[in-house]
């Protein structure tokens, strides 16, 4: 029923924006001198700061224009710009040839080359995806940035699973996430990378190992950036798909400003719903067995395969934001809300082994926000932007299963009335807290070859808990507080005619924390550090050029390592701070061979040497009893060592192919075991169950008008591999003991079929056609083969 | 010239990205490892901790040479996934697999741990087991920490044969019984029990004991009450909680604060004479008055009425949080005499780490001794006779965690 609504809704947007009173269009083609399609440049009209992006032919196009004269300007990255005046009194048509800049050319890994992003020459390790050839698949941004260089998302599971993010062998809270330069934890525990859709999503950056610091962040591997659809002027993205396992994902995307007045709207919204039910497979191969009681309950039957029968998961989100813009004061002032729901069944343990039937969760959380922009401040090459929020979150943990064990038959066995599933007893746990963010940033344009950036974040995290069946049990309500304060200071050159550029900067971490559980004393800490580190770029031809960055960077104990929740996980008030020494040197081509034919490659390295390093493994005791509670400590750390390959090579708009390897070794740099003078055995050793070599390939070929005028054909092979790796350290335990994951091959195919200019497109996909057994994390299986359908209704008035 | 020296130096540098990428992908496993030696059935085994799984390991000598998990032993992480729940006999070793809800059987033979036979276990409302008993060599008898259930296994049949309940008819309401001990007494069993208000969620703080029929478990009969210590028993499985010496009984308590919340009582042993049910009102050992309040856990008997303990020492300096019971070294060997209710000797090692293993075999004790300060965990012998310590064999590889060390025949 709800998905029912959700389409109706879509389509009721859908109905207003069409029914909107049509003036005069614009419309057009941009191409290269050599007659090759420009995807993705930016045509503006001045006098309204409307602005169209090309589509993958390098067509454009305006509506609702009111007659007058307009200066039409366009822009693409390693391109001249250029402008053309032309009075519109009815529907019109202009065409652009462009002249190649190999000088604008970015020295970084692209895919795609859409966006003029200032970031990516800046010398960071960095991969920058534009989410447009994207746009039309079913794919969420986990599944976009897991077929980058150097980026690992283990999943446990399907939509909306848990999952760890790994970049260059650094994962789970070693890596941060933002949403528009905001941290991700300010908008609420519901909001995640693996719920949002990518038609809400203009971009994504990935920085590894070193991270600017207009980032204010405490990250020790890297950080991942997402920029959604804002500001564009008038722009609206709809899409509903439906697919296996009763899956159905809604994503609307509307951007308004009123040219006149500069009142400004951004729309975002999504929805997810799917049962999770696929089959889980027998595998003998990786030591898997899902096993049930024989009849008589005197051993177990191995069954071949089994649906999973509690995994639903449900999640909406809306975020609204409304203000001026194009002011004297502010060139954007809007204020916004976003409200994000989230239901999820559990399914599992953290291994297969625990076959859970009972336990939900439910969060939400309501989230004000303030966000203002000015680019000239006061003095000219000043400008500013300042943003604020507070996030209210909510969650829910029930257990009250009343059953001992549920088995891969969905069966549950022995009734014992008082029973949860995750403790020993019946628990409702409620938590509740807030998250306030507050972040302002500057930069200073000393003179065309000099600035300055200073960033400053504040962030308040305040959680605590109860447990609604034992209200009177104290020793499950806790109330902590973390506080941190990061400062960066960076300073950026572009010299040699801008061959040359380089950035230094430093960071200032701070940050104060304190427990109050029930009976215990109150423990509170307060520690301060400082980072820094450098990224450089060098164009040793037009062409090619060399990049290399590093950074010292530190990362602060969360409030749940810290503290614990409860539930799960177990505090450890004495963690200390993370470390890590990041080093990145890359090259990269990119080459127009002739007006048809272009070819990148990046080949990089990279080295990372983390310290103090904080990791999670089942806490050593309890008083619970429960064998499901994790605590967080600070390990010896380890070394890093690795390299990635990408290379890119596209035929006009008919071809495009791209192939991927990423290699990293993971070993063990504590030479002593912790607290005592024992030589540890397994220094320098591969950390077990990490892949250590994947790739990706992924080969698009469409054609333009194949069916019908303003149409495109499309189709999508995109293929992973993930090589065998040890679930245990290899070197110990007779070898008939240890075994490996297999190798992992997984196959996705999908064809895409666009009309009006990519107006209204419509797609089939298939994902892991071939079936295959997949596993991300500690054997928990990830779907099989999965079909879907979707629709996308694309519009850029302007 | 300077074109085409800077365009060479391009495709080198270009050539040794490659060729580094390339070679590092194609590089093998970085662990190597020694090539294992055959293993011959052994007669002890210990089992360690590394970062990343725990290992069952097979000890040909006691007390020469190196035992190491390079290349030998089994990771038993993913077999043993509750320490605690290992009970051993023998060659074969039984789990109660909380996650999985399963009851196993896995023989040690050829160096590595083989499955013998999985059922499926749910019988208890928690599969974290706090004690268990032999009643015969066929008949496992276990019950969860904290509760007043259990269940009988036979390991032969692999069949649970009776669970349930101990008779509540004399629980007071609103309480509930939580036994930590029981203790087979020819066709009676003696069960350690405590009083537990589960609206309040305190004990009484009263330590009971009581007798019942075997193999019928009825007619539960309550033999008594004492306050001096904590509840008769192990704190957990895995601990030792009584022994026999000469027909008599004797019960250690624990009440160390890691769970039992006893934490301000003695650690003390009990004693039931060889022809009677309940406790003896003139034995009463008070072990931490004896030393400076300390409190202890049982490790093993050492045989002729010495009993080794390990003594959780001044626990007010070392112990700041939790995991400093699991982490801090401040644990020491203790022997005591049960019948002299005397402190024979503390073995003379540093401070250790979380310990509580030793073996005894042919009137020795064998001690898999975590010492912080040492290069390696070593196997000490030490033999009560003579109150001689000699340093053993070499553990490679053990982290903090406690080394158990197990006699396989």
């Amino acid at each position: 029923m709800c998905n029912l609504k959700w389409a109706l809704c879509l389509f009721v947007f859908l109905f207003i924006f069409r029914s909107h009173a049509q003036q005069t269009t614009l419309n057009g083609q941009v191409v290269s001198l050599e007659n090759r399609a420009i995807a993705g440049a930016t045509v503006k009209l001045v006098q309204t700061q409307q602005i169209a992006l090309t589509d993958s032919t390098g067509r454009y196009h305006f509506e609702k224009i009111t007659p007058g004269s307009y200066t039409i300007e366009v822009n693409s990255l390693g391109y001249y710009s250029k402008q053309q005046t032309l009075r519109i009194n009815q529907n019109a048509s202009l065409n652009f040839v462009l002249t190649t800049n190999n000088k604008a050319l970015e020295n970084v890994n692209v895919q795609g080359k859409s966006i003029a992003n200032k970031v990516r020459d800046l010398g960071f390790n960095v991969n920058v995806i534009e989410t447009k050839s994207y746009a039309n698949s079913n794919v969420d941004i986990n599944q976009i940035l897991n077929r980058s260089t150097g980026v690992k998302i283990r999943e446990e599971g399907g939509l909306g699973s848990n999952y760890t993010f790994s970049i260059n062998g650094l994962s789970g809270n070693h890596v941060k996430f933002f949403i528009d330069g905001i941290p991700i934890e300010a908008y609420g525990s519901g909001m995640s990378f693996n719920n949002i859709p990518v038609n809400i999503v203009k971009r994504i950056e990935v920085y590894k190992g070193a991270i600017p610091p207009h980032l204010a962040t405490d990250a020790l591997g890297g950080a991942v950036d997402i920029i959604t659809n804002k500001d564009l002027g008038k722009a609206i993205d709809l899409s509903y798909s439906v697919g296996s396992f009763n899956t159905h994902r809604g994503a609307a995307s509307i951007n308004y400003t009123l040219p006149k007045s500069g009142i400004h709207m951004n729309f975002n919204s999504y929805y997810n719903y799917s049962d999770n039910n696929y089959r889980m497979r027998n595998n003998p191969a990786a030591k898997v067995f899902l096993e049930v009681p024989t009849e008589d309950l005197t051993g177990f039957d191995t069954l071949s395969s089994a649906r999973r029968f509690h995994d639903g998961y449900k999640s909406y989100m809306t975020q609204l934001e409304a203000g001026v813009s194009n002011k004297k004061w502010a060139d954007i002032f809007v204020v916004g809300l976003t409200y994000n729901d989230n239901y999820k069944e559990m399914q599992t343990g953290a291994t297969q082994e625990k076959v859970i039937g009972h336990v939900n969760e439910t969060s939400n959380s309501l989230i004000p926000s303030i966000r203002y922009r000015k680019n000239r401040l006061l003095i000219d090459g000043l400008s500013t932007s300042l943003f604020a929020n507070f996030a209210n979150d909510k969650s829910v943990v029930t257990d009250t299963s009343s059953w001992n064990t549920y088995r891969w038959n969905g069966k549950p066995e022995n009734y014992a009335p008082n029973k949860g599933e995750l403790g020993t007893e019946k628990s409702i746990r409620h938590y509740s807290g807030y998250n306030n963010l507050a972040q302002a940033t500057l930069n200073y344009q000393a003179a065309d070859q000099h600035h300055i950036n200073f960033n400053y974040m504040y962030n308040s995290n305040y959680r605590k808990s109860y447990d609604e069946i034992d209200p009177y049990n104290h020793s499950k309500e806790q109330s902590n507080r973390v506080n941190k304060h990061i400062i960066g200071l960076n300073y950026g050159t572009e010299l040699f005619n801008k061959r040359w550029k380089s950035n230094a900067f430093g960071k200032y971490y701070s940050f104060s924390g304190n427990v109050a559980a029930e009976g215990e004393t109150k423990n509170n800490q307060s520690k301060s550090y400082l980072g820094y580190g450098l990224a450089s770029s060098f164009f040793i031809t037009p062409d090619l050029g060399i990049k290399a960055s590093y950074e010292h960077a530190y990362r602060l104990p969360t409030l749940v390592e810290l503290f614990g929740n409860g539930t799960q996980v177990q505090g450890n008030p004495k963690l200390e701070p993370e470390n890590s020494d990041n080093y990145n040197l890359g090259l990269f081509l990119n080459k127009q061979i002739d007006p048809k034919h272009h070819l990148s490659i990046n080949v990089s390295s990279f080295y990372r040497n983390a310290k103090n390093y904080i990791h999670s493994t089942p806490a050593l005791d309890n008083s619970s009893g429960s064998g499901t509670f994790r605590s967080f400590y600070n390990f010896g750390g380890i070394k890093v060592e690795g390299a990635e390959f990408e290379t890119t090579y596209s035929y006009s708009s008919l071809l495009r192919f791209t192939a991927n390897l990423s290699y990293e070794s993971a070993v063990d740099r504590e030479r002593y075991v912790q607290g005592t003078n024992r030589p540890k055995i397994t220094y320098k050793n591969r950390i077990p169950d990490k892949p250590w070599l994947y790739g990706n390939t992924n080969l698009i070929v469409g054609q333009d008008d194949l069916i019908g005028k303003n149409t495109r054909l499309e189709f999508n092979w995109y293929m992973q591999f993930i090589n065998e790796y040890s679930y245990n350290w290899s070197k110990l335990g007779d070898k008939s003991t240890n075994f490996y994951i297999p190798p992992q091959w997984i196959q996705n195919i999908g064809v895409t079929y666009s009309i009006l200019n990519g107006r209204y497109n419509f797609s089939l996909e298939g994902k892991n056609i071939t079936d295959r057994i997949a596993y991300d994390n500690a054997k928990l299986q990830k779907p099989g083969r999965s079909v879907s359908l979707k629709f996308r209704y694309n519009l850029n008035f302007i | 010239m300077q074109t085409n020296y800077l365009k060479k130096s391009v495709r080198a540098l270009a050539l040794s990205f490659s060729a580094f990428a390339i070679l590092s992908a194609c590089s093998s496993d970085k662990d190597g490892g020694d090539t294992p030696t055959p293993v011959a059935d052994p007669e002890f085994a210990v089992a360690i901790g590394t970062d990343n799984g725990r290992y069952l390991l097979p000890i040909q000598d006691l007390m020469s040479g190196k035992i190491s998990p390079v290349g030998q032993g089994t990771n038993v992480s993913t077999i043993f996934t509750w320490e605690e729940n290992i009970i051993q006999k023998g060659r074969d070793f039984y789990h109660v697999n909380p996650d999985a809800s399963k009851f196993g059987k896995y023989r040690f033979e050829d160096g590595v741990l083989k499955t013998v036979k999985e059922i499926p276990f749910s019988h208890l409302p928690s599969l974290y087991i706090g004690w268990h008993i032999w009643i015969d060599d066929a008949n496992l008898m276990v019950g969860p920490r904290g509760s007043n259930h259990y269940a009988i296994i036979n390991v032969k049949d692999m069949a649970v044969t009776k669970s349930g309940e101990f008779d509540r008819k004399d629980i007071p309401e609103k309480f509930n019984r939580r036994v930590y001990s029981v203790i087979p007494r020819g066709n009676k069993l003696i069960i350690g029990f405590d009083l537990y208000n589960e609206e309040t969620q305190k004990t009484n703080r009263k330590s009971y004991t009581a007798e019942l029929d075997y193999p019928s478990l009825t007619n539960l009969k309550v033999t008594g009450e004492d306050s001096k210590s904590a509840p008769l028993g192990a704190l957990r499985n895995g601990y030792l909680g009584h022994l026999d010496s000469e027909g008599d009984t004797y019960i250690l308590t624990h009440p160390i604060p890691l769970g039992a919340g006893y934490e301000e009582l003695p650690t003390a042993f009990y004693r039931v004479n060889k022809n009677d049910n309940k406790l003896d009102p003139n034995y009463f050992f008070n072990i931490s008055n004896l030393l400076n309040g300390d409190q202890q856990l049982g490790v093993v008997d050492l045989g002729n009425s010495k009993v080794l303990l390990i003594n959780a020492h001044d626990t007010k300096t070392h112990v700041k949080e939790w995991n400093d019971w699991w982490y801090a070294a401040m644990w020491q060997y203790v022997v005591v005499d049960i019948k002299a209710k005397k402190i024979v000797r503390k073995l003379d090692f540093p401070l250790l780490g979380n310990s509580r293993s030793a073996v005894v075999h042919q009137g020795k004790a064998y001690i898999a001794v975590n010492d912080p300060t040492a290069d390696a965990v070593y196997v000490w012998e030490y033999d009560s006779n003579t109150d001689k310590l000699t340093k053993g064999a070499k553990i490679e590889g053990a982290d903090g965690d406690t080394p158990m060390l197990y006699k396989l025949n």
